[in-house]
Protein backbone atom coordinates (compact mmCIF):
# COMPACT_ATOMS: atom_id res chain seq x y z
CA UNK A 1 0.00 0.00 0.00
CA UNK A 2 1.72 3.38 -1.14
CA UNK A 3 0.25 6.73 0.19
CA UNK A 4 -0.46 7.98 -2.96
CA UNK A 5 -4.07 8.27 -3.26
CA UNK A 6 -6.12 11.74 -3.51
CA UNK A 7 -8.65 10.78 -4.08
CA UNK A 8 -11.53 9.42 -1.53
CA UNK A 9 -11.26 5.28 -2.26
CA UNK A 10 -14.22 2.93 -0.26
CA UNK A 11 -13.41 -0.09 1.40
CA UNK A 12 -15.95 -2.77 0.72
CA UNK A 13 -17.71 -4.23 3.31
CA UNK A 14 -18.99 -6.74 1.44
CA UNK A 15 -15.48 -8.30 0.54
CA UNK A 16 -14.62 -9.47 3.87
CA UNK A 17 -15.97 -12.59 4.84
CA UNK A 18 -17.14 -12.97 8.52
CA UNK A 19 -15.60 -15.69 10.46
CA UNK A 20 -12.12 -16.25 12.72
CA UNK A 21 -10.01 -16.70 9.71
CA UNK A 22 -9.22 -13.53 7.97
CA UNK A 23 -10.13 -12.83 4.15
CA UNK A 24 -9.81 -9.68 2.81
CA UNK A 25 -8.91 -7.87 -0.09
CA UNK A 26 -5.94 -5.79 -0.10
CA UNK A 27 -7.49 -3.48 -2.02
CA UNK A 28 -10.46 -2.62 0.68
CA UNK A 29 -7.93 -1.97 3.47
CA UNK A 30 -5.32 0.39 1.32
CA UNK A 31 -9.06 2.17 0.67
CA UNK A 32 -9.71 1.99 4.02
CA UNK A 33 -6.50 3.93 4.39
CA UNK A 34 -6.81 6.26 1.83
CA UNK A 35 -10.49 7.12 2.75
CA UNK A 36 -8.89 7.88 6.49
CA UNK A 37 -6.50 10.03 4.67
CA UNK A 38 -9.01 11.94 3.11
CA UNK A 39 -11.67 12.47 5.85
CA UNK A 40 -8.52 13.93 7.88
CA UNK A 41 -7.56 16.26 5.37
CA UNK A 42 -10.85 17.10 3.47
CA UNK A 43 -13.53 15.81 5.80
CA UNK A 44 -15.64 18.51 6.71
CA UNK A 45 -14.41 21.41 5.31
CA UNK A 46 -18.07 22.59 4.50
CA UNK A 47 -19.35 26.05 5.25
CA UNK A 48 -19.07 27.55 8.73
CA UNK A 49 -21.22 30.50 7.98
CA UNK A 50 -23.27 31.28 5.20
CA UNK A 51 -25.13 34.81 5.38
CA UNK A 52 -27.12 37.27 3.41
CA UNK A 53 -27.95 41.12 3.57
CA UNK A 54 -30.93 42.03 1.32
CA UNK A 55 -31.11 45.64 0.27
CA UNK A 56 -29.49 48.27 2.47
CA UNK A 57 -28.79 45.90 4.95
CA UNK A 58 -25.38 46.40 5.24
CA UNK A 59 -23.95 49.58 3.72
CA UNK A 60 -20.97 51.03 4.84
CA UNK A 61 -19.49 54.86 4.31
CA UNK A 62 -16.77 55.88 6.10
CA UNK A 63 -13.64 54.42 7.80
CA UNK A 64 -12.47 51.11 8.77
CA UNK A 65 -15.44 49.60 10.62
CA UNK A 66 -16.09 45.69 12.00
CA UNK A 67 -19.79 44.78 10.49
CA UNK A 68 -20.84 41.23 11.53
CA UNK A 69 -18.23 38.95 14.00
CA UNK A 70 -18.93 35.18 13.94
CA UNK A 71 -17.67 32.52 16.70
CA UNK A 72 -16.75 29.41 14.34
CA UNK A 73 -14.96 25.92 15.09
CA UNK A 74 -12.02 24.45 13.49
CA UNK A 75 -12.15 20.90 12.52
CA UNK A 76 -8.44 20.36 13.77
CA UNK A 77 -5.67 21.76 15.21
CA UNK A 78 -4.52 21.56 11.86
CA UNK A 79 -6.95 23.26 9.70
CA UNK A 80 -5.37 26.31 10.82
CA UNK A 81 -6.75 28.38 8.02
CA UNK A 82 -10.48 29.62 6.72
CA UNK A 83 -11.29 30.98 3.07
CA UNK A 84 -13.64 34.15 3.13
CA UNK A 85 -16.06 34.90 0.42
CA UNK A 86 -17.78 38.24 -0.11
CA UNK A 87 -19.91 39.42 -2.70
CA UNK A 88 -20.18 43.13 -3.47
CA UNK A 89 -21.22 46.55 -4.75
CA UNK A 90 -19.21 49.46 -5.02
CA UNK A 91 -19.61 52.31 -7.36
CA UNK A 92 -16.25 53.85 -6.89
CA UNK A 93 -13.17 51.82 -5.86
CA UNK A 94 -12.21 53.52 -2.74
CA UNK A 95 -13.03 50.24 -0.60
CA UNK A 96 -11.62 47.61 0.61
CA UNK A 97 -12.72 44.59 2.48
CA UNK A 98 -10.46 43.04 5.57
CA UNK A 99 -11.20 39.64 7.59
CA UNK A 100 -9.87 39.50 10.72
CA UNK A 101 -9.83 36.67 13.00
CA UNK A 102 -9.83 37.00 16.99
CA UNK A 103 -7.08 35.33 18.85
CA UNK A 104 -4.54 34.21 16.02
CA UNK A 105 -4.71 38.05 14.47
CA UNK A 106 -4.11 37.44 11.08
CA UNK A 107 -5.58 39.82 8.76
CA UNK A 108 -5.98 39.67 5.37
CA UNK A 109 -6.33 42.46 2.54
CA UNK A 110 -9.06 42.03 -0.23
CA UNK A 111 -8.84 45.41 -2.96
CA UNK A 112 -12.01 45.12 -4.47
CA UNK A 113 -13.07 46.91 -7.86
CA UNK A 114 -16.18 48.79 -9.28
CA UNK A 115 -19.46 47.63 -9.54
CA UNK A 116 -20.80 44.30 -9.07
CA UNK A 117 -21.85 42.32 -7.47
CA UNK A 118 -18.32 40.56 -7.51
CA UNK A 119 -17.47 37.77 -5.73
CA UNK A 120 -14.18 38.47 -3.35
CA UNK A 121 -12.33 35.21 -1.50
CA UNK A 122 -9.99 35.97 1.24
CA UNK A 123 -7.67 33.09 1.08
CA UNK A 124 -5.94 31.65 4.44
CA UNK A 125 -7.33 33.91 7.12
CA UNK A 126 -5.25 31.99 10.18
CA UNK A 127 -7.38 31.21 13.01
CA UNK A 128 -6.94 29.29 16.47
CA UNK A 129 -7.98 26.20 17.18
CA UNK A 130 -10.05 24.93 18.89
CA UNK A 131 -12.46 28.20 17.91
CA UNK A 132 -12.18 31.51 16.97
CA UNK A 133 -14.25 34.38 15.85
CA UNK A 134 -13.42 35.78 12.56
CA UNK A 135 -15.00 39.73 11.73
CA UNK A 136 -15.29 41.10 8.22
CA UNK A 137 -14.14 45.00 8.13
CA UNK A 138 -15.05 47.63 5.50
CA UNK A 139 -13.15 50.60 4.61
CA UNK A 140 -15.00 53.20 2.16
CA UNK A 141 -14.38 56.36 2.63
CA UNK A 142 -16.62 58.68 0.42
CA UNK A 143 -18.35 55.79 -1.68
CA UNK A 144 -21.26 53.41 -0.67
CA UNK A 145 -19.70 50.03 -0.43
CA UNK A 146 -22.53 47.34 -0.21
CA UNK A 147 -22.32 43.59 0.83
CA UNK A 148 -24.93 40.87 -0.32
CA UNK A 149 -23.03 37.58 1.57
CA UNK A 150 -20.68 36.61 3.34
CA UNK A 151 -19.29 32.51 3.23
CA UNK A 152 -16.93 30.92 5.68
CA UNK A 153 -15.25 27.63 4.53
CA UNK A 154 -12.10 26.16 6.29
CA UNK A 155 -9.58 25.50 3.92
CA UNK A 156 -8.48 21.96 3.08
CA UNK A 157 -5.23 20.20 3.90
CA UNK A 158 -2.79 18.81 1.22
CA UNK A 159 -3.67 15.78 -0.09
CA UNK A 160 -2.63 12.80 0.00
CA UNK A 161 -2.03 13.57 3.56
CA UNK A 162 0.56 12.07 6.15
CA UNK A 163 -2.71 11.53 8.30
CA UNK A 164 -0.87 11.75 11.48
CA UNK A 165 -0.16 15.80 10.76
CA UNK A 166 -3.39 15.78 12.08
CA UNK A 167 -5.03 13.64 14.62
CA UNK A 168 -1.99 11.35 15.50
CA UNK A 169 -2.88 8.38 14.10
CA UNK A 170 -1.38 7.02 10.55
CA UNK A 171 -2.93 3.89 9.34
CA UNK A 172 -0.68 4.60 6.45
CA UNK A 173 2.36 5.31 8.10
CA UNK A 174 3.81 8.91 8.60
CA UNK A 175 5.32 9.22 5.39
CA UNK A 176 4.03 7.87 2.29
CA UNK A 177 5.27 4.20 1.79
CA UNK A 178 6.55 3.46 -1.99
CA UNK A 179 5.85 -0.06 -1.95
CA UNK A 180 2.88 -2.34 -0.44
CA UNK A 181 3.85 -3.85 2.97
CA UNK A 182 2.09 -6.43 4.86
CA UNK A 183 -0.95 -5.48 6.97
CA UNK A 184 0.00 -5.22 10.37
CA UNK A 185 -1.81 -4.53 13.71
CA UNK A 186 -1.05 -1.27 13.96
CA UNK A 187 -2.67 -0.17 11.04
CA UNK A 188 -6.07 -1.63 12.48
CA UNK A 189 -5.58 0.06 15.72
CA UNK A 190 -4.61 3.05 14.21
CA UNK A 191 -7.75 2.71 12.12
CA UNK A 192 -10.05 1.79 15.02
CA UNK A 193 -8.32 4.69 17.54
CA UNK A 194 -8.58 7.21 14.30
CA UNK A 195 -12.54 6.83 13.65
CA UNK A 196 -13.79 8.37 16.31
CA UNK A 197 -11.44 11.57 15.87
CA UNK A 198 -12.38 11.94 12.13
CA UNK A 199 -16.10 11.53 13.41
CA UNK A 200 -15.63 14.84 15.69
CA UNK A 201 -14.77 16.85 13.09
CA UNK A 202 -17.36 19.48 13.86
CA UNK A 203 -19.62 20.84 11.63
CA UNK A 204 -22.02 24.35 12.08
CA UNK A 205 -25.56 23.96 12.50
CA UNK A 206 -26.43 27.16 12.52
CA UNK A 207 -24.17 30.35 12.70
CA UNK A 208 -25.52 34.08 12.97
CA UNK A 209 -24.26 37.39 13.41
CA UNK A 210 -25.50 41.09 13.68
CA UNK A 211 -23.67 44.00 12.53
CA UNK A 212 -21.59 46.24 14.87
CA UNK A 213 -23.47 49.38 16.72
CA UNK A 214 -21.38 51.81 14.19
CA UNK A 215 -22.79 49.51 11.29
CA UNK A 216 -26.87 49.52 12.71
CA UNK A 217 -26.66 47.47 15.87
CA UNK A 218 -28.57 43.94 15.03
CA UNK A 219 -30.22 41.88 17.24
CA UNK A 220 -31.72 38.39 17.14
CA UNK A 221 -36.02 39.78 17.24
CA UNK A 222 -37.88 39.49 20.12
CA UNK A 223 -41.11 37.86 20.48
CA UNK A 224 -39.93 34.90 17.94
CA UNK A 225 -38.60 31.04 17.30
CA UNK A 226 -35.42 31.13 15.31
CA UNK A 227 -34.37 28.26 13.87
CA UNK A 228 -33.25 25.60 11.21
CA UNK A 229 -33.14 22.34 10.63
CA UNK A 230 -30.63 20.06 10.56
CA UNK A 231 -29.47 16.22 10.13
CA UNK A 232 -29.73 13.81 13.15
CA UNK A 233 -26.97 10.47 12.81
CA UNK A 234 -29.05 8.04 13.57
CA UNK A 235 -28.28 4.82 15.32
CA UNK A 236 -24.41 5.57 15.89
CA UNK A 237 -24.22 6.87 19.48
CA UNK A 238 -26.76 6.18 21.52
CA UNK A 239 -28.94 8.64 23.69
CA UNK A 240 -27.93 11.37 21.02
CA UNK A 241 -25.12 13.67 19.98
CA UNK A 242 -23.83 16.25 21.98
CA UNK A 243 -23.51 19.85 20.42
CA UNK A 244 -22.04 23.04 21.86
CA UNK A 245 -24.71 26.54 21.42
CA UNK A 246 -22.68 30.05 22.05
CA UNK A 247 -24.80 32.87 22.18
CA UNK A 248 -23.48 36.61 23.15
CA UNK A 249 -26.00 37.61 24.97
CA UNK A 250 -26.57 41.62 26.87
CA UNK A 251 -28.94 41.97 29.37
CA UNK A 252 -29.94 45.48 29.99
CA UNK A 253 -33.00 45.13 32.67
CA UNK A 254 -32.32 45.70 36.32
CA UNK A 255 -33.39 41.61 36.44
CA UNK A 256 -32.31 38.14 35.24
CA UNK A 257 -33.62 36.82 32.04
CA UNK A 258 -33.86 33.47 29.91
CA UNK A 259 -32.14 32.35 27.00
CA UNK A 260 -33.99 29.35 25.68
CA UNK A 261 -32.72 26.68 23.22
CA UNK A 262 -35.17 24.63 21.61
CA UNK A 263 -34.79 21.45 20.23
CA UNK A 264 -37.12 19.28 18.81
CA UNK A 265 -39.29 18.75 15.88
CA UNK A 266 -41.30 21.76 14.53
CA UNK A 267 -44.26 22.19 17.00
CA UNK A 268 -43.28 20.85 19.49
CA UNK A 269 -39.97 22.25 20.71
CA UNK A 270 -38.66 21.03 23.94
CA UNK A 271 -37.18 23.79 26.34
CA UNK A 272 -35.04 21.88 27.71
CA UNK A 273 -31.65 23.96 27.23
CA UNK A 274 -32.36 27.38 29.63
CA UNK A 275 -29.83 29.64 30.57
CA UNK A 276 -29.59 32.05 33.24
CA UNK A 277 -28.42 35.50 32.11
CA UNK A 278 -27.92 37.78 35.10
CA UNK A 279 -29.01 41.42 34.95
CA UNK A 280 -26.69 43.46 33.62
CA UNK A 281 -24.38 40.67 32.00
CA UNK A 282 -22.97 41.12 28.73
CA UNK A 283 -21.25 38.20 27.13
CA UNK A 284 -20.47 35.10 25.56
CA UNK A 285 -22.87 32.12 26.99
CA UNK A 286 -22.53 28.59 26.56
CA UNK A 287 -24.29 25.64 26.71
CA UNK A 288 -24.28 21.72 25.32
CA UNK A 289 -27.25 20.39 23.03
CA UNK A 290 -28.43 16.59 22.34
CA UNK A 291 -29.53 16.63 18.99
CA UNK A 292 -31.48 12.72 19.55
CA UNK A 293 -33.45 11.01 16.58
CA UNK A 294 -36.41 12.84 15.95
CA UNK A 295 -37.27 11.87 12.20
CA UNK A 296 -40.25 13.86 12.88
CA UNK A 297 -40.13 16.65 10.49
CA UNK A 298 -42.58 15.99 7.64
CA UNK A 299 -40.98 15.72 4.32
CA UNK A 300 -37.15 14.74 5.46
CA UNK A 301 -36.05 11.21 4.23
CA UNK A 302 -33.62 11.16 7.44
CA UNK A 303 -33.24 11.64 11.18
CA UNK A 304 -34.14 15.39 11.18
CA UNK A 305 -34.59 17.69 14.69
CA UNK A 306 -35.36 21.44 14.86
CA UNK A 307 -32.92 23.70 16.84
CA UNK A 308 -33.41 27.84 18.03
CA UNK A 309 -33.40 29.86 19.85
CA UNK A 310 -36.70 30.83 21.36
CA UNK A 311 -36.85 34.94 22.00
CA UNK A 312 -39.87 34.78 24.43
CA UNK A 313 -42.64 32.90 22.58
CA UNK A 314 -45.76 32.47 24.92
CA UNK A 315 -44.65 31.16 28.66
CA UNK A 316 -41.07 32.55 28.28
CA UNK A 317 -41.19 36.22 27.60
CA UNK A 318 -37.52 37.68 27.69
CA UNK A 319 -35.52 41.03 26.36
CA UNK A 320 -32.55 39.88 26.62
CA UNK A 321 -30.45 40.56 23.23
CA UNK A 322 -28.98 37.90 21.38
CA UNK A 323 -26.02 39.82 19.23
CA UNK A 324 -24.50 36.53 17.99
CA UNK A 325 -25.44 32.72 18.13
CA UNK A 326 -23.81 29.65 16.67
CA UNK A 327 -23.97 26.04 17.54
CA UNK A 328 -21.94 23.41 16.28
CA UNK A 329 -20.87 19.75 17.09
CA UNK A 330 -19.64 16.52 15.09
CA UNK B 1 -36.66 6.56 -0.03
CA UNK B 2 -35.30 3.91 0.62
CA UNK B 3 -35.00 3.40 -3.59
CA UNK B 4 -32.24 6.44 -2.71
CA UNK B 5 -30.54 5.53 0.22
CA UNK B 6 -31.23 2.05 1.26
CA UNK B 7 -30.20 1.80 5.31
CA UNK B 8 -27.71 -0.57 6.09
CA UNK B 9 -27.27 -1.89 9.45
CA UNK B 10 -25.65 1.13 11.18
CA UNK B 11 -21.85 0.68 11.50
CA UNK B 12 -20.45 -0.50 15.36
CA UNK B 13 -17.38 -0.04 16.66
CA UNK B 14 -14.64 -2.67 17.40
CA UNK B 15 -13.10 -2.52 20.96
CA UNK B 16 -9.84 -0.71 20.45
CA UNK B 17 -8.47 -3.22 23.10
CA UNK B 18 -9.18 -6.04 20.62
CA UNK B 19 -6.52 -4.75 18.07
CA UNK B 20 -3.60 -4.55 21.31
CA UNK B 21 -2.81 -8.42 21.33
CA UNK B 22 -2.20 -11.51 19.93
CA UNK B 23 -5.39 -13.01 18.92
CA UNK B 24 -6.97 -14.07 15.68
CA UNK B 25 -9.02 -11.50 13.69
CA UNK B 26 -12.36 -12.43 12.16
CA UNK B 27 -13.22 -10.98 9.33
CA UNK B 28 -16.09 -9.56 10.96
CA UNK B 29 -13.71 -6.75 13.14
CA UNK B 30 -12.53 -5.70 9.72
CA UNK B 31 -15.79 -5.90 8.44
CA UNK B 32 -16.87 -3.36 10.88
CA UNK B 33 -13.55 -1.03 10.34
CA UNK B 34 -15.24 -0.85 6.61
CA UNK B 35 -18.49 0.01 7.64
CA UNK B 36 -17.97 2.82 9.80
CA UNK B 37 -15.47 4.74 7.03
CA UNK B 38 -18.25 4.09 4.81
CA UNK B 39 -20.54 5.84 7.38
CA UNK B 40 -18.40 8.40 8.29
CA UNK B 41 -17.53 9.34 4.65
CA UNK B 42 -21.27 8.26 3.39
CA UNK B 43 -23.33 9.68 6.07
CA UNK B 44 -21.47 12.05 8.30
CA UNK B 45 -18.95 13.86 5.92
CA UNK B 46 -20.23 13.28 2.07
CA UNK B 47 -24.08 14.31 3.72
CA UNK B 48 -22.86 16.95 5.32
CA UNK B 49 -21.97 20.05 3.23
CA UNK B 50 -25.23 21.78 5.08
CA UNK B 51 -26.09 25.38 3.43
CA UNK B 52 -27.74 27.31 6.89
CA UNK B 53 -28.10 30.91 5.23
CA UNK B 54 -29.93 33.76 6.89
CA UNK B 55 -30.71 36.69 5.17
CA UNK B 56 -31.36 39.84 6.88
CA UNK B 57 -33.45 42.64 5.55
CA UNK B 58 -33.15 46.88 6.30
CA UNK B 59 -36.95 46.24 7.45
CA UNK B 60 -38.73 44.48 9.92
CA UNK B 61 -39.70 41.18 7.56
CA UNK B 62 -42.08 39.77 10.54
CA UNK B 63 -44.35 43.02 9.99
CA UNK B 64 -44.03 43.65 6.37
CA UNK B 65 -46.01 41.80 4.03
CA UNK B 66 -44.71 39.69 1.79
CA UNK B 67 -47.09 40.64 -0.96
CA UNK B 68 -45.21 42.18 -4.06
CA UNK B 69 -42.40 41.36 -2.82
CA UNK B 70 -39.84 39.38 -5.11
CA UNK B 71 -36.34 38.19 -4.63
CA UNK B 72 -33.44 36.92 -6.79
CA UNK B 73 -31.65 34.79 -4.17
CA UNK B 74 -27.97 32.65 -5.10
CA UNK B 75 -27.15 30.16 -2.36
CA UNK B 76 -23.32 28.20 -2.77
CA UNK B 77 -23.00 24.69 -2.71
CA UNK B 78 -20.00 22.62 -2.88
CA UNK B 79 -20.48 19.04 -4.32
CA UNK B 80 -17.96 16.61 -2.73
CA UNK B 81 -17.17 13.27 -4.61
CA UNK B 82 -20.15 11.02 -4.88
CA UNK B 83 -22.45 13.64 -4.90
CA UNK B 84 -25.79 12.36 -6.08
CA UNK B 85 -28.72 14.47 -4.96
CA UNK B 86 -29.49 17.85 -3.31
CA UNK B 87 -32.14 18.34 -0.99
CA UNK B 88 -33.24 21.84 0.07
CA UNK B 89 -35.61 23.24 2.49
CA UNK B 90 -36.73 27.08 2.82
CA UNK B 91 -38.17 29.31 5.68
CA UNK B 92 -40.35 31.36 4.37
CA UNK B 93 -43.26 34.06 4.42
CA UNK B 94 -46.20 33.96 1.85
CA UNK B 95 -49.60 34.80 2.52
CA UNK B 96 -52.37 36.03 -0.08
CA UNK B 97 -53.82 38.46 2.40
CA UNK B 98 -53.10 41.85 2.62
CA UNK B 99 -51.85 43.45 5.59
CA UNK B 100 -54.92 45.89 5.40
CA UNK B 101 -58.50 45.71 3.86
CA UNK B 102 -57.80 48.76 1.51
CA UNK B 103 -54.93 46.55 0.26
CA UNK B 104 -56.67 43.70 -0.22
CA UNK B 105 -59.73 45.87 -2.14
CA UNK B 106 -56.88 46.82 -4.35
CA UNK B 107 -54.88 43.83 -4.71
CA UNK B 108 -58.20 42.34 -5.58
CA UNK B 109 -57.74 38.15 -5.89
CA UNK B 110 -55.02 36.62 -3.65
CA UNK B 111 -51.59 36.63 -5.53
CA UNK B 112 -50.14 33.20 -6.06
CA UNK B 113 -47.00 32.88 -3.74
CA UNK B 114 -44.11 31.23 -5.40
CA UNK B 115 -40.51 30.03 -4.97
CA UNK B 116 -38.91 28.59 -7.95
CA UNK B 117 -35.55 26.65 -7.76
CA UNK B 118 -32.72 26.43 -10.02
CA UNK B 119 -29.38 24.63 -9.79
CA UNK B 120 -26.92 26.09 -11.78
CA UNK B 121 -22.90 25.58 -12.02
CA UNK B 122 -21.23 28.01 -10.25
CA UNK B 123 -19.20 29.70 -12.93
CA UNK B 124 -22.65 30.21 -15.26
CA UNK B 125 -26.10 30.16 -15.85
CA UNK B 126 -25.39 26.23 -16.89
CA UNK B 127 -28.24 24.20 -15.76
CA UNK B 128 -26.97 21.05 -13.86
CA UNK B 129 -30.65 19.44 -14.14
CA UNK B 130 -32.90 21.65 -17.18
CA UNK B 131 -36.47 20.79 -15.38
CA UNK B 132 -35.41 22.59 -12.28
CA UNK B 133 -36.20 21.89 -8.59
CA UNK B 134 -39.74 22.16 -8.18
CA UNK B 135 -41.75 22.04 -5.22
CA UNK B 136 -44.48 19.27 -5.85
CA UNK B 137 -47.19 21.73 -5.78
CA UNK B 138 -46.61 22.57 -9.64
CA UNK B 139 -44.11 25.24 -11.29
CA UNK B 140 -42.80 26.71 -7.35
CA UNK B 141 -46.21 27.48 -6.43
CA UNK B 142 -46.15 27.00 -2.77
CA UNK B 143 -48.70 24.82 -0.95
CA UNK B 144 -52.82 26.08 -1.38
CA UNK B 145 -52.78 25.85 2.79
CA UNK B 146 -51.39 29.13 3.21
CA UNK B 147 -54.71 30.57 1.99
CA UNK B 148 -56.51 29.05 4.26
CA UNK B 149 -58.42 31.34 6.59
CA UNK B 150 -57.29 30.72 9.81
CA UNK B 151 -55.52 31.46 12.68
CA UNK B 152 -52.62 28.87 12.42
CA UNK B 153 -49.65 31.50 13.13
CA UNK B 154 -46.96 28.62 13.66
CA UNK B 155 -48.07 27.79 9.78
CA UNK B 156 -47.36 31.48 8.31
CA UNK B 157 -51.46 32.33 7.92
CA UNK B 158 -52.30 35.53 8.30
CA UNK B 159 -55.92 37.15 7.93
CA UNK B 160 -56.98 40.71 8.70
CA UNK B 161 -59.77 39.08 10.11
CA UNK B 162 -57.67 37.86 13.25
CA UNK B 163 -55.85 40.69 13.58
CA UNK B 164 -52.77 39.59 11.56
CA UNK B 165 -50.36 41.97 11.20
CA UNK B 166 -47.35 40.03 11.76
CA UNK B 167 -45.71 37.23 9.28
CA UNK B 168 -44.39 34.29 11.17
CA UNK B 169 -42.61 32.33 8.44
CA UNK B 170 -43.36 28.68 7.40
CA UNK B 171 -41.32 25.84 6.50
CA UNK B 172 -41.35 24.25 3.07
CA UNK B 173 -38.89 21.35 2.79
CA UNK B 174 -37.53 18.78 0.07
CA UNK B 175 -37.47 15.57 0.58
CA UNK B 176 -40.97 14.57 -0.02
CA UNK B 177 -41.86 17.72 -2.01
CA UNK B 178 -39.46 17.86 -4.63
CA UNK B 179 -39.57 16.75 -7.74
CA UNK B 180 -37.45 17.31 -11.74
CA UNK B 181 -40.90 16.43 -13.55
CA UNK B 182 -44.02 17.99 -13.28
CA UNK B 183 -46.00 16.78 -10.50
CA UNK B 184 -48.74 15.03 -13.12
CA UNK B 185 -45.87 12.75 -14.82
CA UNK B 186 -44.29 12.02 -11.53
CA UNK B 187 -44.86 8.63 -9.95
CA UNK B 188 -43.32 9.14 -6.77
CA UNK B 189 -41.54 12.09 -5.15
CA UNK B 190 -37.76 12.69 -5.69
CA UNK B 191 -35.06 14.57 -4.98
CA UNK B 192 -32.64 16.46 -7.65
CA UNK B 193 -30.45 14.44 -9.54
CA UNK B 194 -26.95 16.23 -9.22
CA UNK B 195 -25.46 13.90 -12.17
CA UNK B 196 -21.91 12.05 -12.11
CA UNK B 197 -20.03 14.66 -12.88
CA UNK B 198 -21.02 17.07 -10.50
CA UNK B 199 -18.88 20.34 -10.52
CA UNK B 200 -17.15 20.80 -7.00
CA UNK B 201 -19.52 24.15 -6.75
CA UNK B 202 -23.38 24.82 -7.20
CA UNK B 203 -25.70 27.71 -7.06
CA UNK B 204 -29.03 27.27 -6.16
CA UNK B 205 -31.10 30.16 -7.13
CA UNK B 206 -34.24 31.21 -5.45
CA UNK B 207 -36.71 33.50 -7.36
CA UNK B 208 -39.66 34.26 -4.66
CA UNK B 209 -43.03 35.88 -5.88
CA UNK B 210 -45.36 37.34 -3.46
CA UNK B 211 -43.08 35.88 -1.05
CA UNK B 212 -40.24 36.56 1.13
CA UNK B 213 -37.16 33.71 1.70
CA UNK B 214 -35.40 33.86 5.39
CA UNK B 215 -33.07 31.09 5.83
CA UNK B 216 -32.60 28.32 3.25
CA UNK B 217 -31.26 24.84 4.40
CA UNK B 218 -29.50 22.68 2.04
CA UNK B 219 -26.98 19.46 1.51
CA UNK B 220 -26.31 17.48 -1.22
CA UNK B 221 -25.96 13.69 -0.30
CA UNK B 222 -24.27 10.82 -2.42
CA UNK B 223 -25.51 7.84 -3.83
CA UNK B 224 -24.92 4.70 -1.37
CA UNK B 225 -21.97 3.12 -2.33
CA UNK B 226 -20.70 -0.03 -1.24
CA UNK B 227 -17.68 -0.40 -3.40
CA UNK B 228 -14.55 1.73 -4.16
Amino acid sequence: MANTSNTLSLPAPLTVLSGTRLVYGPDSVQAAAYCHNWLAARGGCTPLVDQGWQGSAWVWNGAAQVGPSWRVPTLTASHTTVDVVVQYTQAVAVGQIRALSATAGGAVAGATVVGGPFELTLAGLAVASPYDDVSIELTSVGNNLVIHDAYIVPATLANPLPAAAVDGVSPMGVDAVAADEPLTARALRDMRVGLPLLRQHPRVVMCWSGLDPAVGQETLRTGYRHRTLTRTWQGSVEKGVTYNAHAYVRNATASAQRLIWQVGALGWERADNIISVAAGFTGWKTTTITLRDEALVRGYPWEAVSVGLDMGVGAYPTTCEVLRYTVWGE
Amino acid sequence: MADIYPRRTWPTLVEEEATQYLAPMSGAMLASIFDYYNHLALIRHLGRPQIDKVWEYDYDPITTSPVNSTQDLQVRLQAPPYAAHVFVAVQYQASPYAISAPDLAALGAPPVCRIVNTLLKHAGAVLVDSPGMRWDYGDGTLPPTVRVNGIDWQEGVVNPAVGGDVYPPRWAVSGMEINDAPPATVSRPRPLNVGTAAPTLLRWRLVATNARVLRAVAWILPEQVVTP
